[in-house]
């Protein structure tokens, strides 16, 4: 991956998608497994290819610009504020988003839309108490921020261990996601379609570092929102523009019948509601690869304008994906084209929104939705990617191992071998998680990201009693008891192991673990009574005003 | 930047009123957005008939729906007025200080 030659960077993608053109095509009849055989989808297939093509046009632009570690994590912090919230809203909305929530309410209805909730209400709290002062104190990662006053040496590994957890956990989740999904949309075989996708990750991060990945990211997401707002639109026509129509449609083609638009059928009692709630809040609080973006513009203010461009247009496309959803009940529940001789929904009930897109706009729209879905999944692996690419190379290589002692060369060439890593690990567990269930693998990663991550960074930079010692013990308490309660939950112990009863009631652990990490780091905290404890608290006064005005910053994360 | 002229810097009235301002309008910002948010997991978790209540009566859209469609506009239109208020006040506030700051240092 390290070729010197940009003309041979050029020819090499070029070689590389027009190897995969040819085996997208070639793959339409190769279906097997658990999937059900799709005609050859032509339309999907062109739009994917002219995708990538521009994408790997933009990485080879983007590799003449990139040659410094700030360049390769952050863009050298010179994306504007518009296109960082395009880029950030396009991090969040990934396919789980599109597919997983509407096929969520086309399922359980009304209880769906707690989902929707719970991420709007996460947002604001990220701009109105984190974009600003991260942006202020921190270089490439959260790490940055949260080690800024305690002992680097003692945080960085752990952190970055528990971020680690969640960016793979996410990836793996992402990948077999996409490994389905390609062997229904394009008839491609599984392991072609991990193996495509990871290796266009690779070389879009690898070659194009964050300006790649955050252009890439911006065009699937200027595509999935045009693609989400032709949808609801060609669906309001349907239902001639009247709202109350598309819900008692739903209500009157459901089995559920007006049960569809009431509460409890998913969440079924208030603990439950109560966890997904806390995990969703401070979840996305603690997603690596959502935070490390707001160190790709120039200063705080345009961190917290990004932040509120994302918000709008999460927000928006959100409240299509409530069209959409509650739309597909009535369009496609019963509808023979969409549905097998047993009556299950063809290539399973994540489906909806694609058999939707059929129905109202024929093969064309569905060939743009199906390539745009994949496009998504490519774009979000790349923001993963680099973000564990600068956790490896930055917090465990050069800020733990090296102490700092590391020449910016030597860290670029550490991020690259950390990308082909990440490709070859993401091609592993592909195929290692291929007929599991990857839902808990999903939750895993938000939980592990609510009950490690956000707890101690938002103690880093709002309580002046942390100290490395508390730090550390909600990292570990955190991470720890998020895992346990995982494994001892229902999705594990019921879904995967078969058992009858979880000894751990909840799909969501953060009910206990992220009071536990909040607890642990205030216990740990004020009963440390060590010399270095107290430097640790003084030194607050001085984050205090890095992180309200900016000054000073630069030197002392770069020190 | 010295520890000293971090700690001088905490001291100046500016900083002070700047932190002041922002301080207010986060916990104003938080406030409301954790008012509608909790309001509707604690409705959503312990008053299900409350949510379940058709709005208008006769139709078969839920109170839980519109409760939905408010958090979604109420996040959005929260983060416009921070993003203004912040843009409009904040950041003119923290410019002015650096600038001073920067003066002092020169003398």
């Amino acid at each position: 991956m390290m070729l010197k030659n940009k003309r041979w960077s050029l020819i090499f993608m070029t070689a590389i998608s027009l190897f995969l053109a040819p085996s997208l095509v070639w793959a339409a009849g190769s279906i097997s497994g658990d999937v059900a055989k799709q005609a050859l989808n032509i339309p999907a297939i062109v739009i994917f290819i002219l995708f990538v093509l521009v994408t790997l046009v933009i990485t080879y632009w983007a590799a003449r610009r990139t040659s410094t570690a700030k360049e390769f994590y952050t863009a050298g912090g010179g994306i504007p504020a518009w296109q960082n919230g395009v880029a950030i809203s396009g991090d969040f909305l990934s396919a789980a988003t599109l597919l997983g929530i509407t096929s969520s309410i086309y399922i359980m209805g009304v209880d769906g839309l707690a989902i929707i909730a719970g991420t709007l209400g996460a947002w604001p709290v990220v701009l109105f108490l984190i974009a600003e002062r991260l942006r202020n104190l921190g270089r490439f990662t959260f790490i940055d921020v949260v080690s800024f006053r305690l002992s680097a040496s003692k945080i960085r590994p752990l952190a970055a261990i528990s971020s680690l957890f969640v960016l793979v956990f996410y990836l793996i989740a992402q990948l077999v996601g996409a490994g389905k999904l390609v062997q229904l949309l394009f008839g491609l075989d599984y392991l072609v379609a991990i193996i495509s996708v990871s290796l266009l990750m690779v070389i879009y991060v690898a070659f194009g570092g964050m300006l790649a990945a955050t252009w890439v990211q911006f065009i699937k997401s200027v595509l999935l929102v045009a693609g989400g707002t032709l949808l609801a639109l060609l669906l309001l026509i349907q239902f001639d523009f009247d709202l109350g129509k598309i819900f008692s449609s739903a209500v009157e083609t459901h089995p559920k019948g007006a049960s569809i638009v009431e509460v409890g059928g998913w969440l079924k009692d208030p603990l439950s509601v109560i966890s997904l709630g806390m995990t969703l809040l401070f979840g996305f609080i603690g997603l690596p690869h959502i935070l490390m973006r707001l160190f790709t513009v120039k200063d705080a203010a345009a961190s917290r304008k990004s932040a509120f461009y994302a918000i709008s247009i999460i927000g928006y496309f959100q409240l299509l994906i409530i069209l959409i959803g509650f739309g597909a009940i009535s369009l496609i529940m019963f509808n023979g084209d969409y549905h097998d001789a047993a009556g299950n929904m063809i290539g399973g009930n994540n489906m909806a929104v694609l058999h939707v897109s059929h129905l109202l706009g024929g093969d064309i729209l569905l060939g743009f939705i199906a390539a745009v879905t994949f496009a998504t999944i490519l774009a979000v692996v790349s923001g993963l990617t680099i973000s564990a690419a600068a956790t490896i190379a930055h917090d465990l290589y050069a800020g733990t191992f090296a102490k700092g002692k590391v020449t910016e060369k030597k860290e670029m060439l550490v991020s690259k071998i950390a990308v082909v890593g990440t490709g070859i690990l993401a091609i592993i567990m592909g195929i290692v998680f291929e007929h599991q269930n990857v839902v808990f693998v999903s939750n895993l990663a938000m939980a592990v990201a609510a009950s490690a991550n956000a707890p101690v960074l938002i103690m880093a930079m709002f309580w002046s009693g942390l100290t490395t010692r508390g730090a550390m013990a909600g990292i570990i308490l955190g991470l720890s008891s998020s895992l346990l309660l995982i494994v001892l939950g229902p999705q594990v112990m019921v879904d995967v192991m078969g058992m009858e009863k979880a000894i751990f009631p909840y799909a969501y652990p953060t009910v206990v673990s992220v009071p536990l990490a909040f607890l642990s780091i205030w216990y740990f905290s004020i009963s440390d009574k060590s010399e270095s404890a107290a430097k640790e608290r003084l030194t607050y006064q001085d984050q205090f005003v890095m992180s309200e005005t900016g000054i000073g910053v630069q030197d002392a994360v770069e020190h | 930047m010295s520890a000293l002229s971090l700690s001088e810097i905490r001291k100046r009235p500016a900083f002070i009123e700047l932190v002041q301002k922002r301080h207010r309008l986060r916990v104003t910002m938080i406030s409301m957005m954790m008012l509608v948010f909790l309001g509707y997991l604690i409705s959503w978790a312990f008053f299900p008939q409350f949510v379940n209540l058709r709005l208008p009566a006769d139709s078969s859209v839920t109170v839980g729906i519109w409760f939905t469609v408010v958090v979604v506009l109420v996040a959005i239109i929260l983060s416009a007025y921070y993003s203004m208020i912040a843009g409009k006040q904040l950041d003119i506030l923290n410019e002015k200080l650096i600038k001073d700051i920067r003066h002092d240092a020169k003398k």
